[in-house]
């Protein structure tokens, strides 16, 4: 290595020996790439956070805000609880009474009572006009009309009348549940008129037998919870939600300060040209993001904490015994870090286009409502989706928390909703390397623009295929009704393949190509068909699991089976059952679905966007809530196995076969069986089959 | 041979696309044969493809087609070398707003490999230079125009480099600071570093550079000494020599537009 190559493996790659000029032999000739790489990102992570450390509002924002925010939040929360029980409490109710129908000596003590519950003006009057209501049907509007002259300005009535089938009086109350006050009048009512029935009935007990018979037993009730377990319960149902409104809020003005400020500030072509790759740039900004993100979120746990320690938070006493121990309050933020991780990425991946601070705010607003609004009902205490819920971003590491929190909690569930959101956020943080990409960074929002623009063929896809899925919906829905097999062929023949092939034959138009090429059935991979073939079994297997898992988050009704209607047709000879549910919409939905509307989107999107979008439309077109999951996952995997193998014979080998597969199982076990010929060793049949699938790829790529 | 060559460009090609119009060629194919100590001039209208010519040099954008060396370095091969070579400055540079000056030259001194002792006596080289050491440690935010210039200035001068590209390096200074621009331009082909720049300001282009180039619609039509184009054309003042170019090429590049959409 001479001089001239101070970084000698990097620099062989050029062609051409460079003449470096005497500043470029000087500079940084004693460091290697990477001491000089992590000086920069070094030194770029110090500026970044410089930049967030001197910004009077941001610091404010995260850290001062958060630990004068919670106490301040309980403190105010509190004081209003108490000064409304209190206003309640002393809250002067004027009550009508009408009790003529009861003893003098209970009527008596019935307005002592009331006088000594609380503020009370007592009224009499006659109720009469009330006597003929049956109080088992809701109030009327001439009843209702009666009350209200009787009230007067009074808030509640309490009316004693015969009971006309010769029972004890009845002592009803009437008062209006949408004034507040008239509620307080009624419970004070309530309270009182309880509490003397029970006097009255144990003074006649004692009258008639002439002796106390004595209470038969006490009843009390200990709880034996542990107070720590019990505080982590209450506190696990809604502390993950406040933690991530604050991760939320703290990580999104790093975001917007590391990207779009370096925009606003003009800085970033400059930062191009400085001999640091973007990838590090980029990496250094989001470790400050994370940084700061979490720094923020220790702020704001440590003025909930303030806020628990000095009794603000009503419920949780300052109460050595109930506090969570240091251990599980460290579990609890362990696991979910993943969490801060996937919020940072995704604020950045989802900003980084912003060119001003303004317009990174107009696109995080969306975002956090989207994000935040599938969390609402996270803190219902019997929220049934435990597994389900563990793998959606967000919400996995709320529950995640909360199990933490809450005590014993499920080891297995907890590393799920860990693993998911790490998986989760890979998917983001893959994409922050590349944000500061020059061609991105400078002319992105063109080329996006143009794509959406000039998206001809795969709209046009998929206005043929909302169209086919539309017409499946009101025709084939009408035809299945009149008769199921003959209405599912004529759905599928009728309506489907028609509508993939008009719609394949205008892609094959525009893009000069046979109908035949468009439709994705050009080539014949043998070894794709043979891989998909052997996937089957694997598949089904998998359903079988994937079912069961979604029956635990949204149960079918009783009596409903999977495969719904189609047991209807279990009658039919089984050659005829196969062609109907396995051979015909293998061929005529993998041609609607991924010959037509699949190979329409891959002209214009990428191939994750492609395979989602015909994929829900997919698990949409089965116009069932229960297979919808299910058929978009089985969608998604037809639609890989098509661009992988760039043809559709595979898809339609795998969906018939899956298909029999399914049918041929509830022959069988309607018969009370298995079926005898699939050997519970077949799904492994799934390994051979992902090797021919992987050799279909390679050969599909070379072609 | 191309070793001597500071700035080398062969059929260098920009394309992109702009929703309204479709595809862009912003480069249509430029040649630059740029010597050590040279001042170059890239003279142009607005959206003649200066701005992305630049860029493609200074490694920012990645060409669609051709080749851009800075030093003899590919810049696509090797930016990172390619970078250290370069100095660039576009008139609309930001600055950080929460450093200081000085804060601001010592991260960028880092970004190129400079450290420790090194990195403070280049410093405070450039701070006296530029004489700014009265305002070296208040915040950029709260500079002058003029002050912000000479810190951008430094900051792209900082690892010495042997190119420096500026593009249109005096728009939105007022008349001071483009002044000073000028007489640092100067100053710096006298030290004999390569500067290539971009302006539409013919008589900045007349005072400064040793050779013109003249792009319209992503190509360069005309390359010389001010003396060369002038004889080129027949024209005495540049900015008949610019008309001349510009206009004879019109009905070409028209036709090449046509040919290129269709």
């Amino acid at each position: 290595m001479s001089a001239a190559t101070p970084h000698g493996p990097r620099r062989r790659a050029s062609a051409r020996p460079a003449r470096p000029s005497p500043a470029a032999r000087a500079i940084g000739a004693g460091l290697s790439r990477p001491a000089r790489v992590a000086r920069a990102f070094a030194s770029l992570a110090r500026v970044e956070l410089l930049g967030v450390v001197r910004d009077r509002r941001a610091m404010f924002a995260a850290f001062v805000l958060p630990l004068l925010l919670f106490p301040l939040l309980f403190w105010l929360g509190g004081l209003f609880e108490r000064m409304g029980e209190e206003r309640m409490a002393a809250q002067s109710v004027k009550v009508a009474l009408d009790l003529r129908g009861l003893p003098p000596g209970v009527q008596d003590k019935l307005r002592a009572k009331l006088l000594a519950s609380g503020p009370t003006e007592l009224s009499e009057v006659d109720a009469t006009a009330l006597a003929d209501f049956d109080l088992s049907i809701p109030a009327g509007e001439v009843e209702r009309e009666r009350a209200a002259a009787l009230l007067a300005d009074g808030h509640a009535l309490l009316f004693a009348r015969e009971d006309r089938a010769g029972g004890p009086p009845r002592l009803s109350r009437w008062s209006r549940s949408t004034d507040e006050t008239a509620v307080e009048a009624d419970r004070r009512l309530a309270a009182v008129v309880e509490e003397l029935r029970i006097e009255e009935r144990e003074l006649r007990i004692v009258q008639a037998l002439r002796l106390d018979p004595g209470a038969p037993f006490e009843a009390q009730a200990r709880d034996i919870a542990d107070p720590a377990i019990a505080r982590g319960k209450q506190l696990g149902r809604w502390a993950p939600l406040v933690l991530l409104f604050t991760l939320i809020g703290s990580a999104a003005w790093v975001v917007l300060s590391a990207f779009a400020g370096e925009r606003e500030a003009g800085t970033l072509e400059t930062l191009l040209v400085q001999p640091v790759p973007g990838r590090v740039v980029a990496w250094a900004k989001f470790a400050v993001v994370v940084a700061v993100t979490l720094a923020s979120l220790g702020a704001n746990l440590l003025g909930f904490q303030l806020a628990v320690q000095t009794g603000l938070v009503s419920g949780m006493a300052a109460d050595a015994q109930a506090a969570i121990s240091p251990l599980k309050s460290l579990a609890s933020v362990a696991v979910f870090l993943p969490c801060v991780l996937l919020t940072c990425s995704v604020l950045c991946v989802a900003t980084a286009r912003a060119k001003t601070f303004r317009e990174g705010q107009n696109l995080l607003l969306p975002l956090l409502l989207g994000l935040l609004v599938p969390m609402v009902p996270l803190p219902d205490a019997d929220l049934g989706l435990k597994h389900a819920a563990a793998l959606l971003p967000f919400a996995g590491a709320a529950l995640a928390v909360r199990e933490v929190l809450g005590g014993q909690p499920l080891f297995h569930l907890v590393a799920l909703c860990v693993v998911s959101q790490l998986a989760w956020s890979f998917v983001f943080v893959r994409r922050v390397g590349d944000l500061l990409d020059g061609e991105k960074a400078l002319m992105a929002g063109d080329v996006e623009r143009e794509v959406q623009a000039r998206a001809v063929q795969s709209r046009r896809a998929l206005r043929f295929a909302l169209a086919a899925i539309l017409c499946i919906y009101v025709l084939g829905g009408m035809l299945q009704g009149l008769d199921l097999a003959w209405g599912l062929l004529a759905t599928l023949w009728g309506i489907a393949l028609p509508f993939a092939l008009l719609s394949a034959r205008g892609t094959a138009r525009r893009a000069g190509e046979s109908l035949v090429e468009a439709l994705g059935l050009a080539r014949l991979p043998l070894a794709g068909v043979a891989g998909a073939l052997l996937l089957a079994p694997a598949l089904a297997k998998g359903a079988e699991h994937l079912f069961q898992l979604q029956q635990q988050v949204l149960p079918l009704p009783s009596g409903y089976e999977a495969e719904g209607p189609l047991v209807g047709l279990f009658a039919l000879p089984t050659w005829a059952l196969l062609f109907l549910v396995a051979a015909t919409p293998a061929i005529c939905e993998e041609l609607l679905f991924r010959g037509a509307l699949l190979s329409g989107l891959r002209r214009d999107h990428g191939t994750a966007k492609s395979i989602w979008i015909s994929a829900i439309l997919f698990g949409l077109v089965h116009a069932s809530i229960h297979r919808l999951a299910p058929t978009t996952l089985l969608g998604a995997l037809l639609a890989g196995l098509v661009l992988s193998s760039r043809s559709v014979w595979p898809a339609i080998a795998l969906h018939g076969s899956y298909n029999a597969i399914l049918v041929l199982q509830g022959l069988a076990a309607r018969d009370g069986g298995t079926l005898a010929w699939l050997p519970a060793w077949s799904p492994w049949l799934a390994l051979p089959g992902l090797a021919l699938c992987a050799h279909a790829h390679v050969r599909a790529r070379s072609a | 041979m191309t070793s001597n060559l500071a700035i080398e460009a062969v059929g260098l090609k920009k394309s992109y696309h702009d929703p309204k119009r479709g595809r862009i060629e912003a480069v249509r194919g430029v040649d630059l044969a740029i010597r050590q100590g040279e001042v170059f001039g890239l003279l142009g209208q607005n959206g003649a493809g200066k701005t992305t010519t630049l860029r493609m040099l200074a490694s920012i954008l990645p060409p669609t087609e051709g080749v851009a060396r800075i030093d003899g370095i590919d810049v696509v091969a090797d930016p990172i070398e390619a970078r250290r070579r370069l100095g660039f400055l576009s008139g609309s540079t930001g600055l950080y707003p929460r450093l200081t000056p000085r804060e601001t030259l010592r991260h960028f001194g880092v970004l190129h490999g400079l450290e420790g002792a090194e990195l403070e006596r280049r410093i405070a080289e450039l701070l006296g230079l530029f004489d700014m050491e009265a305002w070296a440690d208040g915040r950029c935010e709260a500079l002058s125009t003029g002050q912000r210039q000479k810190v951008s200035i430094s900051r792209a001068l900082l690892h010495d480099p042997a190119v420096l590209i500026l593009d249109e390096p005096t728009t939105g200074l007022d008349v001071l600071a483009s002044s000073a621009m000028i007489e640092f331009i100067e100053s710096r082909r006298a030290s004999g570093t390569c500067v290539l720049l971009s302006t539409h300001v013919l008589s900045e282009a007349e005072r400064l550079c040793d050779r013109i180039g003249i792009i319209h619609h992503g190509r360069v039509l005309a390359c010389g000494s001010l003396g060369e184009l002038q004889h080129q054309t027949g024209e005495e003042w540049l900015e008949d020599v610019f008309k001349r170019v510009v206009l004879a090429a019109e009905p070409a590049a028209e036709l090449n537009t046509g040919a290129k959409s269709k």
